[in-house]
């Protein structure tokens, strides 16, 4: 019963943050710069760019 | 004549540019100490008192928690949403997000007063893509600095992070920078952790910067221990303790990278700590 024990206490209880979720259509979804392609779970097609550029910046 | 004020997050000067008189900031105080007057890596324009004429159709991503992405006409659009205003802020970014403009509605809940465009979520947000264009990363950690040398710990909510800053928070010759996030960047072949301003329950948010010297990643335990981790494992641990774009194919190319190098060349642990000041001796005698 940790949940009541932090009730008396007085204290803030904790709340558990949503989760992010990702929604993803197949045939439309757009992923960044890129989209993914297919029509069945699987089929996926990633159209990037061809490098991208992994240099540190000061 | 727009009044500017810059603010220095993770070495990176951001100029805040308010064109119309008619914001009026609320929560601006724990961002004070960031302030800077060196030359801006990013400029923002921000306007109050109206909402841009966007024709959104190309939707990059959806948080599914009050913010989604899109694409307009190459620029990237930050749309910040809650169910009592929708939205209530716009970010309208260059594709490398070094400039942009940014529309803020006045908050109804907090006497009309406008959110600061820094603050949670659009500030870092705004770090986050900007991060992964090279910069670094921002992590899900607390920062300690133990006489000039930076540790980083590690971990998911409820892992003990604001627990370990209080621990350290008042030790001799140690700075908690933050206890919820740092941004970890490598310049010159050397790793460093700085404070943000976006700190957890304890509150805990300084600018100061120092060498990362250590990772740890957090546990609860019934005694004190460590355990050293190899440079694939703590890799991917540090994956999911790290404020990454998902929605950005390059920027996560770039993040793996920069975990893969971090774990490589930072020694990283698993700590398993009891929560009293036993933990801050045991991490200072290893």
């Amino acid at each position: 019963m940790k949940r009541k024990k932090d009730e008396i206490k007085g204290k803030k209880l904790y709340i558990k943050p949503k989760l992010t979720q990702v929604k993803l259509v197949v045939g439309e979804a757009v992923l960044g710069y890129c989209k993914i392609g297919g029509t069945s779970p699987g089929a996926f097609d990633i159209c990037a760019p061809d490098e991208c550029n992994l240099a540190y910046r000061s | 004549m727009p009044n500017s004020q810059i603010f220095k997050i993770g070495a990176i000067n951001i100029a805040i540019a308010t064109k119309s008189p008619e914001c009026d900031f609320q929560s601006i105080r724990g961002f004070l100490q960031f302030r800077s007057d060196e030359r801006p890596d990013v400029i923002l324009n921000i306007d109050c008192d109206r909402m841009p004429d966007l024709h959104l159709d190309q939707l990059i991503f959806d948080s599914g928690t009050g913010w989604r992405l899109y694409d307009n006409e190459n620029k990237r659009v930050l749309w910040l949403h809650s169910p009592y205003l929708n939205p209530y802020q716009v970010g309208v970014f260059a594709p490398d997000f070094h400039s942009g403009d940014i529309f803020i509605l006045p908050d109804p809940s907090a006497s009309g007063k406008h959110l600061f465009p820094l603050q949670y979520p659009m500030g870092e947000l705004l770090m986050t893509n900007l991060l992964a264009q090279g910069y670094g990363l921002c992590m899900h950690a607390a920062g300690v600095i133990d006489k000039g040398r930076g540790m980083m710990f590690a971990g998911t909510s409820g892992a003990g992070k604001s627990t370990t800053a209080g621990l350290w928070e008042g030790q001799e010759d140690v700075k908690v920078v933050n206890d919820d996030r740092v941004i970890i960047r490598k310049n010159d072949g050397q790793f460093r952790m700085y404070g943000t301003p976006w700190h957890g329950e304890g509150g805990m948010a300084l600018p100061d910067a120092a060498p990362l010297e250590k990772v740890f990643l957090l546990k609860h335990a019934q005694e004190n221990y460590v355990l050293p981790i190899d440079p694939m494992t703590a890799a991917a641990a540090l994956l999911v303790r790290t404020y990454a774009p998902h929605w950005d194919k390059c920027g996560m190319e770039f993040s793996l990278s920069f975990l893969g190098d971090l774990s490589q060349t930072v020694p990283c642990y698993e700590l398993g700590f009891v929560p009293d000041f036993t933990a801050v001796n045991f991490v200072r005698d290893l």
